[in-house]
């Protein structure tokens, strides 16, 4: 073996080790975006390396964001280096390689389809240009936060739940069972289990991805991935790239081997910079150690970029696409439940939110979920409030700072506690106190305003037996109501509860 | 048919478990906190009441400008903290932590330095540990703990504060009128000692939130004892049946409790009654609201009952001033 291998096989090493800690790293951040974590670097930071994110959000609110000053960095690493983000760094690349098979399968797919991530990173981009943010649910930062978020981590808490709980029978486990149960609860786990709506379509979307690699390894980012394509059509720009030298034996293990499957037997051995996502597989096991990776621009293969025909039908698509979500009745009526984090207006969250799931994260009490219908497919994947699942809480502020777009402001806590997220109601048909007499009032009780946004009416009334009680019926004090949804969490009757905050019925 | 694999058939379980686990995370609602599940035990017999010892008041309520002093002088004309605590007791305290909204000026929380004295008083007692434990209905126990300022006072002075994570069993209540069993958390059964420490709020359902009140904080599912309320704390107390209360009367929330967040509502009485009476404490801080304690529902349940007397005018009271 000669120094040339071994440096390779050493770099091929480094780029294994690198993954893992990436990958862990993503995974800590998220978890460290939970309010209670109580932490200074979050998946917020991780959300601004992301150059597509950064472009979308950019055009899309027509704003220099400085916080996305690190994934112009990357970019300018990308033209240095190649795509090595994809290779190295990014999370979902990283999962995308640990479950893949060894090889693919023997199915055909013409290398035209490689242009498909381009198609849909003119899409992505055309929209933004008109202020749509919706396809970048396609992100795979976004894809990683969000999966980690609703996915893994509500799993996770269950498990290590059930674990505790099932371990507190064993007597001399429980003093240390105590310590470590409430050093994580309530810190890096929330206090009270996570739980998200629409988990069918969430898993459905990681685990069709991720399935997909059985057709071909790393098919997401082959055909898909949006942040792919940018970075490919920026690699192909670079310096850097991958070369084949005259020492090649056509063994054709390199075609073989590459997950991006971009090395082509009868072209050389070449590879597409656009599509060479620098794993070093194949400059480490070449045989003949035939593969550099040099600074000039050497020979490679022809990328599959759009046609002007093609970039200008993804224009057309993206203006017709949008002209649908807006002229569609979900745009006209708001829906009656879009509850929107405090100091958010639909406008500008519409347009500046990545869909990235950090708010979720950050969420205390999980009543932040991710929107399925209640906005339409605009609002697919936005954050909107669900009472009955989680209130606001009256002394947080977290969203806000956990948004690395600035989609949900920044609110100093007693500007939050002024702004309202929508109005309670009582169906009086549900309610105990107007429906059946009953004494009950929790809401009253639980309303954190100062002056409660809910007064009670006294009337007089007698238990079946005669006996005179004073019965008190909830009145909500609109003008005083912030909408935080407490009361709503904490209704006892079963089902929708007898108060619900909604959108302002007046506003 | 081709065989499966090791590799193959792992996946494929763990796809499975994993789309099987998923819908359980589906969000179920209020009152969702899991339970341990445990047939319905029998408590522990409940503690016989203390007898009053000599020159020993029924009931103190100490007024002066240092909660710390007058704390300690209402449990010194009940006996002092001696009468309770015994060598090598494990004892629990239970404030009221409600909520993670506002600071302890705001009278939404016990007074962290009333709670302080208390845990001092019990160590120098010689308990073995002291305990000090809520669980809010708005906030997380941490961050509650935490803007309470309980929490920092009661490390300051020797003790622990808990976390009341799942160890929730159904319990029977033997004398429960209304209520024959609830979920309480046990480490509270279990304990040599119970100290309630309330802080005197307004209430508007209750009327007032005073010390069988504050046992709600050691029982799940509260929404739905709001039905009967007072006869249901009745029924709670009686179960629990704390050895000594000390109502929290430094600070009194007039109107807008249990939450408050107002300064004008907030009446600084610098009180604290104590008696190992529960109903007697709570009626006497009744009288500093201008109330009658047979208006209050769980106090005049709590006296039907025999847990205590309501009738302040035929016990031994020690009203001082510092």
């Amino acid at each position: 073996m000669t120094k040339r291998n071994r440096t390779a096989q050493r770099w091929r090493q480094a780029r294994r080790i690198t993954q893992a800690v990436a990958l862990l790293g993503a995974v800590i951040l998220v978890v460290l975006t939970a309010r209670d974590a109580a932490a200074s670097v979050t998946a917020n930071h991780l959300m601004r390396l992301d150059p597509l994110a950064a472009l979308a959000a950019m055009l899309s609110s027509r704003r220099w964001l400085i916080r996305f000053v690190p994934a112009i960095a990357l970019l300018a690493a990308t033209l240095l280096l190649g795509r090595f983000w994809c290779g190295w760094l990014c999370p979902l690349g990283t999962l995308i390689d640990w479950i893949s098979p060894q090889h693919d399968s023997e199915r055909v797919i013409d290398d035209r389809w490689r242009r498909l991530p381009k198609v849909i990173l003119a899409l992505l981009l055309f929209a933004a240009l008109w202020g749509n943010l919706t396809l970048l649910i396609l992100d795979p930062l976004t894809i990683f936060v969000r999966s980690i978020t609703t996915l893994l981590l509500p799993v996770v808490h269950w498990v290590l739940q059930g674990l505790l709980s099932a371990l507190y029978g064993v007597a001399f486990l429980e003093g240390p069972l105590y310590a470590l149960d409430t050093a994580l609860h309530g810190t890096l786990l929330s206090y009270k289990q996570p739980a998200y709506q629409g988990l069918a379509l969430l898993s459905a979307a990681l685990a069709g991805i991720l399935a997909l690699n059985w057709i071909k390894r790393r098919f997401w980012c082959r055909y898909l991935c949006p942040l792919g394509g940018l970075l490919g059509l920026v690699a192909r720009l670079g310096w850097r790239r991958r070369a084949v030298t005259d020492a090649c034996i056509a063994c054709g293990r390199c075609a073989r081997d590459c997950r991006m499957g971009t090395i082509e037997n009868a072209d050389g051995y070449r590879s597409d910079p656009s599509e060479c996502i620098l794993c070093l597989d194949c400059s480490a096991d070449c045989p003949a150690e035939a593969i550099h990776y040099r600074g000039q621009r050497a020979e490679s293969r022809p990328s599959s970029g759009l046609t002007r025909r093609q970039a200008l039908q993804a224009l057309g698509l993206s203006l017709g696409g949008l002209a649908l979500m807006r002229v569609s009745a979900r745009a006209q009526r708001p829906a009656q439940y879009q509850l929107r984090p405090p100091g958010a207006t639909e406008s500008e969250l519409l347009a500046q939110c990545v869909r990235c799931g950090a708010c979720l994260r950050a969420c205390p009490t999980h009543g932040l979920q991710p929107a399925l219908y209640e906005s339409g497919f605009e609002g697919f994947w936005t954050p909107i409030l669900v009472p009955r699942l989680g209130n606001c809480e009256y002394n947080c502020t977290t969203c806000g700072q956990a948004c690395p777009t600035g989609a949900i402001p920044i609110l100093d806590l007693a500007t939050k506690r002024l702004t309202p997220i929508g109005k309670a109601s009582i169906d009086p048909d549900r309610c105990l106190a107007w429906s059946e007499q009953a004494p009950c009032i929790v809401c009253e009780e639980m309303c954190p305003l100062p002056e409660k946004a809910i007064t009670l009416i006294e009337r007089e009334a007698a238990w079946p037996d005669g006996t005179p009680y004073t019965l008190q019926l909830p009145v909500v004090q609109e003008d005083l109501c912030i909408g935080c949804g407490l009361c709503e969490h904490k209704c006892p009757v079963n089902g929708e509860a007898a108060i619900r905050v909604s959108i302002d019925p007046l506003g | 048919m081709s065989q499966i694999t090791r590799r193959e058939f792992v996946k494929g379980a763990l796809v499975v478990g994993t789309s099987t686990f998923l819908p359980g995370c589906q969000p179920t609602g209020p009152a969702s906190t899991p339970t341990v599940a445990v047939p319905t035990a029998t408590p522990k017999p409940a503690p016989t009441a203390t007898p009053v010892p000599d020159q020993s008041a029924y009931l103190a309520a100490v007024r002066g400008a240092d909660p710390a002093a007058v704390t300690e002088r209402a449990l010194a004309a009940i006996g002092g903290m001696e009468r309770f605590v015994k060598s090598g007791y494990d004892v629990i305290i239970k404030p009221n932590i409600c909520n993670a909204n506002h600071g302890p000026e705001y009278a939404s929380t016990t007074n962290p330095v009333v709670v302080a004295t208390l845990v001092k008083l019990a160590l120098g007692a010689g308990a073995k540990r002291v305990r000090v434990m809520d669980a809010p209905f708005s906030g997380s126990p941490q961050s509650a703990y935490a803007i309470s300022g309980v929490g920092d006072a009661v490390e300051a002075a020797g003790g622990q504060m808990e976390v009341m994570r799942p160890r929730y069993s159904e319990v029977a209540i033997p004398d429960g009128v209304d209520l024959k069993k609830w979920s309480f958390y046990e480490p509270v059964l279990d304990a040599d000692l119970v100290i309630n420490v309330p802080i005197a709020k307004h209430h508007s359902l209750a009327g007032l939130t005073l010390g069988a009140k504050n046992l709600m904080g050691v029982i799940q599912n509260r929404p739905a004892m709001h039905r009967n309320l007072g006869q249901r704390i009745a029924d709670l107390a009686s179960l629990v049946r704390p050895q000594l209360t000390v109502v929290d009367a430094v600070r009194m929330l007039m109107a807008n409790g249990p939450t408050g967040g107002n300064l004008d509502d907030v009446k600084l009485a610098n009180t604290v009654i104590a008696s190992h009476d529960i109903v007697a404490a709570d009626a006497y801080a009744a009288t500093l609201f201008d109330k009658r304690p047979d208006q209050i529902g769980y106090i005049a349940a709590g006296d039907a009952m025999g847990l205590g007397t309501l009738d302040l005018s035929s016990i031994q009271i020690a009203e001082l001033s510092l």
